[in-house]
C-alpha cells in the first residue's frame, strides 16, 4: 500500500460552549492518516472521539489549528467522507432503496446510474430483496447495513464510523465486523480508508491497522499503535491479548 | 436519579392538602360574598354606560377571579373523572368516549343555551350570567385535564405499580404516593393549555352579545369591546395591554416555574434533555433557576394570604371535624360499615370476576338507555314543523367550512415557509416558539373588537367577510406554528448530520427531511387549529357593530341568529347538533385516519 497522506491534523483544538462555560474537548491533536489505512480510535466517554470524526467529515471545524485534507485545508462539509452512525440515522419515511440513494440524489446523478449503483451496494451489504421495505420493518443489523450502503454508494474516499456496532447484539456485531473487513478489502468497492470510533478495546485490535488511544477531557492522543497481526485475527492469541493489555494500560 | 422520582414527602402532602382546602374555602367565601353583594342586581340595571379607565383594575381582577373559580372546579372534576375512568371498567367505557366527543365540540356553541338556562334558573339575576360564564370556561378546561389525569395514571410504568403494590401501599396512601405524583407532569402541561383556553372563552363570553340586550358586566372582555364600540382606542389598548400583561405575568411567574417543577415527577427515568428547558424560549437558563428559587416565596405568599383562614380553620373548624377519627363513635361507625359492606363487596367482586359478561351487559344496558334517550330527544326535535332556518343549515355549514379552509391555507402559506427557513436555527426557532406560545395563550377574541374596527373602517360593511377570516386566523395560526416548530425540534441530531454529510442541498433537505419530519406535529397542530377555528366561528360570523348586527352566511351566524334574533330553542338545538355532527364526521373520516397514518409513517423511532 502506498503511504500517501490522506488527511493531517495540525495542532487541532476543539472547544464547545456549554452553559457551564467553555469546554476543551480535543486538545493539541496532531497526526496524519494515510490512504488505505483502517484507523480505530479508542477512548473513554468524553474523550471527544465523535468530535474527531465530525471534524474529519467537515460537519464541524477546528477551534484552533487546521485540518489538511489532500493538501488543502478542509473548509465545509467533506464531500469525500461518508458517515455511519451508531443509531443508524435512517429516514423512517423512506424505503431502503430511497434511503440508500439519497446521497446520489444530492449529487444530481442520473437516475439510471443512481439505480444501478444503489442496487450494487444494496447487494454488497446483503440486503437484496429488501429494497422496498421501510426501516421500521428491519432488524438492527439490517438497519446498519442500510446505513453502510448509504455511505458506500457515494463512493467516498474515507468511511467515517461512529461506534457502528454498539447498538447491535453481540452475534450480529461479530458478523458485521467480518463483513466490514470484506468490504474494505473488496477490489470492486473504491473506499479503502476507514476511520472508526469504539469504546471496545477488543473490537479495535480486531479491526485496525492502527489504533489511536485518546485520553478523557480534554482528548489528547495517549498512544498510536500499529497492529500488524494477520487477518482474521485470533482473539485468544497471546499477541492479541498483549495488545489489548497495552491499550488498556494507556487508557487507565 | 437516585430516589424514586414520584414521591411527595408527607409534610409536603400535608401542606398541599391543607393549602388546597384553605384556598378552596377562601374561594367559596369570596364567591358567597360577591354573590350576596352583586347577585341581587337585576340585569336591566346593568345597561352600558360610558367606559372609563378606572373600571379597568376591577374588571381585570373580577375576570381573573372567574378564571380561578372555573379552574379550581375543573381540577376537582378532572381528578374525579380521570381516576374513575382509569380505575374502573365502566368508567373507562363511558367517560373516555364522552370526553373525546366533548373535547372536539365547539363549546362556545353552548354558551347561548347555557346562558338561557342559567338565567332562567336564577330568575333573571346577574348570578345567572356569572354561572353561565363559569360553566363555559369550565367546559373549555375540564375535559382536557380529565384526559391528562386518565392518561397519566394509565401510563404509569407497570414496574412502578407493581413495586407499590408489593409493598402493600393501599387506598389514599397509594393515591398520594403514586397516582397524584404521576399525574403532575401531564396535568400541569394540560393545565397550561386549559388555562389559555379559559382566557379565550372568558373573553369570548364577555364579548358575546346576548339577545337584544347586551349584558355588559364589569369585565375585561366587555371593557375592551365596549371601548371599541365607543371608538376609545386608548381604552382598547389599555385593556389589551392589561390583559396581555396579566396573562404573561401568570405565564412566566406561575405556569413556567410550575412546569419545570413538574418534570421531577416524570415516571420514565430517561434523562431530561436540555431541549425541554430550551422550549421555555426567551428565558435564559439562569433566570429559570432564579424563578425556581423564587417559587417557594411565592407559595409562602399564598400561605400568608390564606393565614387568617387557616387560623380560623385550625382553631375552630378542625377541633370540631378533624378530631372525629379519635372519637370512639367513629370506630363503631367504621366497624359497622366494614362488617356490613365487606362481605357484600367481596361477593360482588367474586360475581364480577366470574361473570365478566355482566359488566359488559351493564355497559350495553346503560349505553342502550342513553342512546335511546338521546335518540328520542333527536326524534322530538326532528318533528315538524321545522324552523325555517333548518333549510339554510347545509349551505351555512359548507360556507363556514370554506371560510375555515381559507383561513387555514393562509396559516399554511406563512407558517410552512417560516418553519422551513428556521428549522435549523435554534435561536430563531426558540424565539418563534416563545412568540407562538405567548400568542396561543393570549385570548385572540380580545383582539376581535380591534380587528372589527379595522375591517369596517377601511372596507365598510364589505369588511365583514374579511374581518371574519382575520378573526378565524387569530384563533388558528398559533397552534399550527407552535406545533410545526415543535416538530422540527424532534429531528434527531444524527439525522441532521447525515443529510449534511451526504451533501443534501436546501430543497432536497426540505423535501426529504424537514417536511416529512414535521408532518405528524403539523397534523396535530391542524386539528387543534381547526378546533380553535370552529370556536372562533361562533364569535366571528355574527358581530354587533355600533348598534347594528352584521353577519355572513355561516353556521356560526345561523346559531347566533337562532339564539338572539329568533330566540328559538328548537332551531338553536338543531344548529348546534348539525355543527357537532359535521365536526365529528370530519374528525372521524378525515383527521383521525390522516393522523394515524402520519404517526405510523413519519415518526422517528427506527
Amino acid at each position: 500500500m502506498s503511504k500517501s497522506v490522506l488527511f493531517k491534523f495540525n495542532q487541532v483544538d476543539k472547544n464547545f460552549t456549554l452553559p457551564q462555560g467553555e469546554v476543551t474537548v480535543l486538545n493539541q491533536l496532531d497526526f496524519s492518516a494515510y490512504a488505505g489505512e483502517f484507523i480505530v480510535i479508542v477512548g473513554p466517554s468524553g474523550a471527544g472521539k465523535s468530535t474527531l470524526l465530525r471534524l474529519i467529515s467537515g460537519l464541524i471545524r477546528p477551534s484552533k489549528g487546521s485540518l489538511i485534507y489532500k493538501d488543502h485545508p478542509l473548509d465545509g462539509v467533506n464531500p469525500d467522507a461518508a458517515f455511519v452512525f451508531q443509531n443508524f440515522a435512517l429516514l423512517p419515511w423512506l424505503t431502503v432503496f430511497e434511503n440508500v440513494v439519497i446521497g446520489l440524489e444530492a449529487r444530481n446523478i442520473d437516475k439510471s446510474v443512481r439505480e444501478k449503483k444503489a442496487s450494487f451496494y444494496i447487494n454488497k451489504v446483503g440486503l437484496d430483496g429488501y429494497e422496498e421495505a421501510y426501516p421500521r420493518e428491519l432488524s438492527g443489523g439490517m438497519k446498519q447495513r442500510v446505513g453502510l450502503a448509504r455511505a458506500l454508494v457515494i463512493e467516498p474516499e474515507v468511511l467515517v464510523m461512529d461506534e457502528p456496532f454498539s447498538s447491535l447484539d453481540i452475534l450480529t456485531a461479530i458478523n458485521m465486523r467480518d463483513e466490514l473487513i470484506d468490504i474494505w478489502k473488496d477490489p470492486d468497492i473504491p473506499v479503502n480508508t476507514i476511520v472508526m470510533v469504539t469504546h471496545m478495546i477488543e473490537e479495535a485490535i480486531e479491526l485496525a491497522d492502527r489504533v489511536l488511544v485518546l485520553t478523557s477531557r480534554p482528548g489528547r492522543i495517549a498512544g498510536d499503535l500499529s497492529i500488524s497481526l494477520q487477518r482474521p485475527r485470533d482473539k485468544q492469541a497471546p499477541e492479541f491479548i498483549k495488545l489489548v493489555d497495552q491499550v488498556f494500560s494507556l487508557l487507565t | 436519579m437516585s430516589e424514586f422520582s414520584g414521591y411527595i414527602p408527607s409534610h409536603v402532602q400535608h401542606r398541599v392538602k391543607h393549602g388546597l382546602i384553605y384556598l378552596f374555602l377562601l374561594l367559596v367565601l369570596l364567591a358567597v360574598f360577591i354573590g350576596i353583594y352583586r347577585g341581587g342586581v337585576h340585569l336591566s340595571e346593568l345597561e352600558a354606560n360610558q367606559v372609563t379607565l378606572s373600571e379597568l383594575p376591577s374588571a381585570l381582577i373580577l375576570s381573573f377571579f372567574r378564571m380561578l373559580v372555573s379552574y379550581t372546579a375543573s381540577l376537582f372534576f378532572a381528578f374525579f373523572l380521570g381516576v374513575l375512568a382509569a380505575k374502573t371498567y365502566l368508567g373507562e367505557k363511558f367517560i373516555i368516549p364522552t370526553l373525546d366527543v366533548l373535547q372536539s365540540v365547539p363549546v362556545i356553541g353552548f354558551f347561548p343555551a347555557a346562558i338561557t338556562f342559567f338565567i332562567s334558573v336564577s330568575n333573571g339575576h346577574r348570578i345567572g350570567i356569572e354561572l353561565a360564564a363559569c360553566f363555559l370556561i369550565f367546559t373549555s378546561q375540564a375535559w382536557n385535564m380529565a384526559f391528562a389525569v386518565y392518561e397519566a395514571i394509565k401510563s404509569i410504568p407497570k414496574e412502578n405499580l407493581d413495586a407499590i403494590r408489593s409493598l402493600g401501599v393501599k387506598g389514599t396512601n397509594r393515591f398520594w404516593k403514586l397516582y397524584a405524583p404521576a399525574t403532575i407532569p401531564r396535568l400541569v402541561y394540560n393545565s397550561m393549555l386549559s388555562w389559555s383556553n379559559g382566557w379565550y372563552f372568558l373573553v369570548a363570553c364577555e364579548i358575546i352579545a346576548v339577545g337584544t340586550i347586551h349584558y355588559h358586566l364589569p369585565r375585561i372582555g366587555s371593557f375592551i369591546s365596549r371601548s371599541a364600540e365607543q371608538s376609545e382606542l386608548f381604552l382598547v389598548f389599555s385593556g389589551l395591554a392589561a390583559l396581555t400583561g396579566l396573562v404573561l405575568i401568570l405565564d412566566f411567574l406561575v405556569w413556567r416555574p410550575i412546569s419545570i417543577w413538574s418534570q421531577r415527577f416524570r415516571q420514565d427515568l430517561t434523562s431530561n434533555d436540555d431541549d425541554d428547558l430550551g422550549s421555555l424560549g426567551l428565558l435564559p437558563k439562569t433566570l429559570i433557576s432564579r424563578i425556581e428559587e423564587f417559587t417557594p416565596p411565592f407559595i409562602k405568599l399564598i400561605s400568608v394570604l390564606t393565614f387568617p383562614l387557616a387560623w380560623i380553620f385550625n382553631k375552630i373548624l378542625k377541633p370540631i371535624f378533624w378530631e372525629l377519627p379519635k372519637h370512639p363513635f367513629k370506630h363503631i361507625w367504621k366497624k359497622t360499615v366494614t362488617s356490613l359492606f365487606q362481605p357484600v363487596r367481596k361477593k360482588l367482586n367474586a360475581i364480577i370476576k366470574k361473570y365478566i359478561w355482566l359488566e359488559q351487559a351493564v355497559f350495553w344496558f346503560i349505553s342502550g338507555v342513553l342512546f335511546s334517550w338521546v335518540g328520542f330527544i333527536i326524534y322530538r326535535w326532528l318533528q315538524p314543523p321545522w324552523p325555517k332556518i333548518v333549510k339554510e343549515i347545509p349551505l351555512a355549514i359548507l360556507a363556514s367550512t370554506g371560510r375555515l379552509l381559507v383561513a387555514f391555507f393562509i396559516c399554511l402559506i406563512w407558517i410552512v415557509p417560516l418553519v422551513l427557513l428556521c428549522w435549523n436555527k435554534p435561536k430563531i426557532r426558540q424565539t418563534l416558539t416563545t412568540i407562538a406560545q405567548v400568542g396561543a395563550s393570549l385570548p385572540a377574541v380580545a383582539f376581535f373588537p380591534l380587528i372589527k374596527e379595522f375591517a369596517f373602517k377601511n372596507f365598510g360593511t364589505n369588511g365583514m367577510e374579511l374581518s371574519c377570516i382575520l378573526l378565524l386566523l387569530t384563533g388558528m395560526q398559533w397552534y399550527l406554528l407552535f406545533n410545526c416548530l415543535g416538530g422540527t425540534a424532534t429531528i434527531p441530531s444524527d439525522i441532521k448530520e447525515v443529510t449534511r454529510s451526504l451533501g443534501l442541498k436546501k430543497f432536497l433537505t426540505w423535501k426529504r427531511l424537514v417536511l416529512p419530519a414535521i408532518r405528524p406535529s403539523m397534523i396535530t397542530g391542524a386539528i387543534t387549529a381547526w378546533g380553535g377555528g370552529w370556536n372562533a366561528l361562533v364569535v366571528a360570523e355574527y358581530v354587533s357593530y355600533k348598534g347594528n348586527t352584521l353577519s355572513v352566511n355561516g353556521i356560526g351566524a345561523l346559531l347566533s341568529k337562532a339564539t338572539y334574533d329568533l330566540g328559538d330553542g328548537k332551531a338553536m338545538a338543531i344548529c348546534i347538533s348539525a355543527m357537532i355532527i359535521w365536526i365529528l364526521f370530519l374528525n372521524l373520516l378525515f383527521w383521525k385516519p390522516i393522523y394515524n397514518f402520519s404517526i405510523e409513517r413519519f415518526k422517528f423511532d427506527s
